[in-house]
């Protein structure tokens, strides 16, 4: 946190850090649900490869997310984080989670797919959950499939 | 994972189910979701398993299920757990579908009891899930230990080109 408690700063600003893999990530704190350290995946037919499966919570299917498609190794037994945008919800299958930061990307911030990057030196990349929903609605099957 | 095997029936030979497709049917008058999840869970169900899912239909599209042991059709059936993926051929019994006004001879692995699924909870199909290929998945009854996919059948055969 650079000079500001998490309380003080807008929520906009306001970034959860988490580790997927080796990537140093982070993600708004205002689309963020819940972090759940316990589920109980359910296979189902038709599942696209962009997800794994669901989960029950909250009276809703939640689907997690496949990270290998996404060409990140992530394992499973961590925390999963519940993501909301609008009125839909996905999981994501984190190793952990961190603090809470102020970051502020600005236009000229570097991209990559739905990765924004927020600290170039310490390479800290927040996950832009526009495009991430945006993504994971396209079908990414390959042709063969 | 859940494990689905102990809630499934294993009807005897002989043992058929002769279902008639006239059930009272209510009409109600559709005025918020949460009535729309009432009506769902208030209907009657056949529970089966295919392709090692467990998956609902709603019983106004089976006209006939019939029990291990009874001569299915077999070159005229449709697998159903092929459809959904499973390399193994393992339908056991088989159900008379009706899909779009025809009738549709469908094998599955195993079935369950009728139930109106009361206890379980309705949860819609997540939006980002959805793909033209997955349209006759309609959601899914959670009744504590599975999810079960609940199936249309007149959404699986036409895109089948049956």
């Amino acid at each position: 946190m650079t000079g500001q408690l998490a309380d003080q700063v807008s929520p906009a600003r306001r970034w959860l850090r988490f580790s997927l893999g080796e990537k140093k990530s982070a993600l708004r704190l205002d689309c963020l649900v819940r972090v759940l350290d316990q589920i109980e995946l359910f296979l189902l037919p038709f599942l696209p490869r962009e997800f794994k499966g669901v989960i029950y919570f909250n009276e809703q299917a939640v689907p997690i997310v496949n990270w290998e498609i996404f060409g990140i190794k992530s394992s499973s037994g961590g925390l999963v984080m519940i993501l909301e945008q609008g009125k839909d919800w996905i999981g994501m299958e984190v190793k952990d989670t961190g603090k809470v930061e102020e970051y502020r990307p600005g236009p000229g911030a570097k991209e990559n797919g739905f990765w924004i990057e927020l600290d170039a030196e310490k390479g800290i990349w927040g996950l832009d959950e526009g495009k991430f929903f945006k993504t994971l609605r396209q079908d990414h099957s390959r042709p063969e499939d | 994972m859940s494990s689905q095997p102990s809630h499934f029936y294993d009807a005897g030979p002989g043992d058929s189910l002769f279902l008639t497709s006239v059930f009272k049917r209510i009409s109600i008058t559709l005025k918020s979701p949460l009535e729309e999840k009432g009506r769902k869970q208030e209907e009657h169900y056949l529970v089966f398993e295919a392709g090692g899912y467990p998956l609902a239909a709603r019983l106004s599209q089976i006209q006939k299920v019939y029990a291990q042991g009874e001569t299915a059709p077999e070159e005229k059936a449709m697998d159903l757990g092929e459809i959904i993926g499973s390399k193994q051929k393992t339908g056991r019994y088989y159900l008379e579908v009706l899909a779009k006004g025809k009738t549709v001879p469908v094998l599955v692995d195993r079935i369950e009891p009728i139930k109106d699924l009361q206890l379980a909870v309705w949860l819609d199909f997540p939006g980002p899930m959805r793909r033209p290929g997955n349209k006759m998945i309609k959601g899914f009854f959670f009744d504590g230990s599975r999810m079960i996919s609940l199936i249309d059948f007149s959404q699986v055969f036409p895109a089948r080109g049956k």
